[in-house]
C-alpha cells in the first residue's frame, strides 16, 4: 500500500539540456542519462545481441560522453553524436574479442559463459536453449560474429536498428559510399551463411533475403 | 525481411526480460549508479568566461540565470518499483518486499511486514522514517553534499554513501544496523555519532540504553577498534558468542548473519540464515568474494544446487575477473566430485585454464583437469594435457604424474 504522487524529472528541451551539460550544472548529467540511456541500451542490444556486458557498455558510453560533450554544437546533434559514441564503444568491444580469439589462450570470445561454452564446443549450462526463439537469437549471433566487425555494424544498424543509409554512415564515421559497400558485402555474407541455418531460414519468408 | 527484423528485435527485447537475465530497468539502474559515482567533481559549475564582463547585461538575462540556477535544487524523485511514474511517501510492504528507487540510483528495499515514510526529499538525499521492520539500503554517493538520514524510533542513522540493512522493532525498542560496506553514524539512547563500518553490526536497545557492536573482522582489527570505541559500546570479536543473543529484549527478527555463521563453521546455520535473507537476492547483490563464500558454504552444507547457483552468479556478474576463474574451478570440482559428471568437469577446468593461462590458478586447474581425464580413461586427451602441463609448469605439483603418463 503506498500513497503516490507524480515523478519529478527534467522535462526541458534538448537545447536546455545541452546548455546545462556544457555548463556542468549539477544533475544535468543524470538527466541526460535518464533521457538517453534506454536508447543507448537499445542500440547496443541491436548491434551486440543479448550480451553480458551491456551494463558496462552503457556506463562506458556515458563516461565517454562526459569527455566529448563540448564538441556538440547543436542540440539536434546530441542523439546522433551519442549513437556514434555507442557504435564506437560496441566496435571496440567486438574488435577486442576478435583479437582475443587469435591469442592461443585468449579469454572467451563471446559475451556470456553460455555463448563461450557453446562456441568452444562445451555443453550448454541450461536446458532452456531448446526454446526455438532463443535458438534463432543464438544462431543469428553466431552468424553476426562471423561478419567483419565494420560490416556487422553497418548491417545491424541498417536492418535491426532501422537507420537510413546516411545515418548508418554517420554513425560508423565513414562516407556514404563506403557504408553502402560494407552493407552490401555484409548482406551477401549474411544471406550466404543463413542458408546453412535452418532455424533462421524458418523465420525468413520463403525465398527472401536481406538487401537494402 | 521486415517480418524477420520485427520478430528478431522483439525476441531480443523479450530475452532481456526473461527470468535469470537482468531486465532493462535493472541494467540501466546499475549502470546509472556507477555513472553517478563517476560524476563526482564533474557536474560542478565551471568558472564562467563571462565573469569579468559588465555585471548587468540585462535584467532579463539575470532572471533567466536565476531561473536556471534553480535546477540543482530540484529534489530527487522516488518511485515504488513496479509502479512507474509514482513516488512513495508511505510504504507498507504487506505481501512481500517493496523496492523504492530514488532518481540518483539510491535503492531502499523494504522487507515484508515493514513500513516506512519518506519524510523529506532534497536534491542531495532524503529523510526516511522506518516505522517498523527492516530495510536494506544502498545509497549512491554523488558528491560531498549527499545527505541521507534514516530514523528509527529514537535513533538516527546518518549516511553518506553505503549499503546496509536497518532493522527496528518498536515493541522492544531494538535497533540493528548491519553494514555491507561504507560508514554510517548512529545517534540515539546511549550512542553519540557511533560509527558503524564495513562488516560491522550494531545492536542497540533504547530502554535501558545499551548497545553492542559486532565486528566480523579478524581479532587484530577488533583490538585496534576497541581503543576508539566509546565505553557504552562493547566490541566483540566474531569468535565470541554474541551476548545480545541471550538478552530477553532481542527482537525476534534478529539473528546472526549467514556470514557470521559461515565463518564460525556452522554451514547449515549459515545456509538457513541465507535462505531467510533470500539466497537468490544475496547472490545477485553481494560482492564477489562473498558470493564465492556463499557457494563454498552451500557446498559444505551439502547443498550442491545452491553452490552451483552462487558460482554461476559470480561468473555472470563478474566476467573476466579472478573470482570468475575461481568459480569455474569450483564448478569443475563440484561436477567431478559431487555430480560425477566428468565431461562437464573437464570443460570447466579447461575454461579456467583458457581464461587465465598465466594466473596462479592455472597449474591447479590444469592438474584437476588431468586428474579427471585420467579417471575417465581418456588416454589421448590426458596425454595432451600432460604434455602441455609439463611444458608450462615444469615445477608443478602434478609434473611427476604427468611425466609418468607420457612414458
Amino acid at each position: 500500500m503506498s500513497q503516490v504522487s507524480p515523478k519529478v524529472a527534467f522535462a526541458g528541451s534538448d537545447e536546455r539540456l545541452l546548455e546545462a551539460l556544457v555548463a556542468r550544472r549539477p544533475g544535468a548529467w543524470l538527466a541526460f542519462y535518464d533521457r538517453f540511456a534506454p536508447y543507448v541500451l537499445s542500440v547496443l542490444r541491436k548491434v551486440l545481441g543479448a550480451d553480458a556486458e551491456l551494463e558496462d557498455l552503457v556506463q562506458e558510453v556515458f563516461s565517454r560522453a562526459l569527455e566529448g560533450v563540448g564538441r556538440v554544437r547543436h542540440a539536434d546533434k546530441l542523439k546522433p553524436w551519442l549513437r556514434s559514441l555507442t557504435v564506437f564503444t560496441a566496435r571496440s568491444l567486438l574488435k577486442k574479442r576478435r583479437w582475443r580469439r587469435w591469442l592461443p589462450f585468449g579469454g572467451p570470445a563471446g559475451g556470456s559463459d553460455e555463448d563461450s561454452l557453446e562456441n568452444s564446443g562445451l555443453p550448454a549450462l541450461t536446458t532452456s536453449d531448446a526454446v526455438q526463439e532463443r535458438l534463432v537469437l543464438k544462431r543469428v549471433q553466431v552468424v553476426l560474429d562471423r561478419l567483419p566487425v565494420d560490416e556487422r555494424l553497418c548491417f545491424t544498424l541498417r536492418h535491426f536498428e532501422g537507420l537510413e543509409l546516411t545515418e548508418v554512415a554517420q554513425s560508423v564515421g565513414v562516407s556514404l559510399s563506403t557504408a553502402k559497400r560494407r552493407l552490401w558485402r555484409a548482406e551477401e555474407v549474411f544471406n550466404e551463411l543463413v542458408k546453412r541455418e535452418p532455424e533462421i531460414r524458418g523465420w525468413l519468408a520463403e525465398g527472401r533475403s536481406f538487401s537494402s | 525481411m521486415k517480418d524477420f527484423t520485427k520478430k528478431y528485435t522483439e525476441a531480443l527485447e523479450k530475452q532481456g526480460a526473461q527470468a535469470g537475465k537482468k531486465s532493462d530497468a535493472e541494467v540501466l539502474a546499475r549502470a546509472r549508479a556507477h555513472f553517478a559515482e563517476k560524476l563526482h567533481g564533474v557536474d560542478t559549475p565551471a568558472p564562467s568566461p563571462w565573469r569579468f564582463l559588465v555585471p548587468a547585461l540585462s535584467a532579463a538575462a539575470a532572471a533567466a540565470v536565476v531561473a536556471f540556477l534553480a535546477w540543482p535544487e530540484t529534489p530527487l524523485s522516488v518511485t515504488v518499483r513496479g509502479q512507474p511514474g509514482t513516488t512513495a511517501d508511505f510504504v507498507l510492504a504487506q505481501a512481500g518486499d517493496e523496492a523504492l528507487d530514488f532518481s540518483d540510483g539510491t535503492e531502499v528495499l523494504l522487507r515484508r511486514d515493514s513500513q516506512l515514510r519518506v519524510t523529506q526529499v532534497t536534491a542531495h538525499g532524503a529523510d526516511v522514517l522506518l516505522e517498523k521492520g527492516a530495510a536494506h539500503v544502498a545509497v549512491v554517493h554523488r558528491d560531498k553534499q549527499t545527505r541521507w538520514n534514516f530514523v528509527a524510533g529514537p535513533y538516527r542513522v546518518a549516511v553518506v554513501g553505503t549499503r546496509f540493512e536497518l532493522r527496528w522493532n518498536p515493541e522492544t525498542g531494538g535497533l540493528e544496523v548491519e553494514m555491507d560496506e561504507g560508514i554510517v553514524e548512529v545517534d540515539g539512547p546511549g550512542l553519540s555519532r557511533q560509527r558503524v563500518t564495513t562488516q560491522q553490526k550494531l545492536e542497540a536497545f533504547s530502554n535501558p540504553p545499551r548497545a553492542s557492536l559486532y565486528l566480523e573482522t579478524p581479532p587484530a582489527l577488533a583490538d585496534a577498534t576497541r581503543q576508539v570505541t566509546p565505553p557504552s559500546v562493547r566490541v566483540l570479536p566474531k569468535e565470541r558468542p554474541a551476548p545480545a543473543a541471550a538478552a530477553p529484549e532481542k527482537p525476534r527478527a534478529q539473528g546472526p548473519t549467514w556470514r557470521y555463521l559461515a565463518e564460525k563453521g556452522d554451514a547449515q546455520g549459515a545456509m538457513q540464515a541465507a535462505d531467510e535473507a533470500g539466497f537468490g537476492w544475496l547472490t545477485k547483490s553481494l560482492p564477489k568474494a562473498d558470493v564465492l563464500l556463499l557457494g563454498d558454504t552451500a557446498r559444505k552444507a551439502r547443498q550442491p544446487a545452491y553452490a552451483r547457483e552462487a558460482w554461476l552468479q559470480v561468473r555472470e556478474r563478474f566476467p573476466g575477473t579472478r573470482a570468475a576463474t575461481d568459480a569455474a574451478i569450483r564448478l569443475g570440482d563440484l561436477a567431478a566430485n559431487v555430480e560425477h559428471d566428468d565431461a562437464r568437469a573437464v570443460k570447466w577446468f579447461a575454461l579456467a585454464v583458457k581464461e587465465a593461462p598465466n594466473a596462479d590458478t592455472a597449474p591447479d586447474a590444469m592438474g584437476r583437469w588431468l586428474d579427471v581425464l585420467v579417471r575417465a580413461r581418456k588416454q589421448g586427451e590426458a596425454k595432451q594435457v600432460a604434455a602441455d602441463y609439463v611444458k608450462r609448469f615444469p615445477n608443478g605439483a602434478k609434473v611427476a604424474e604427468a611425466r609418468e603418463l607420457l612414458q
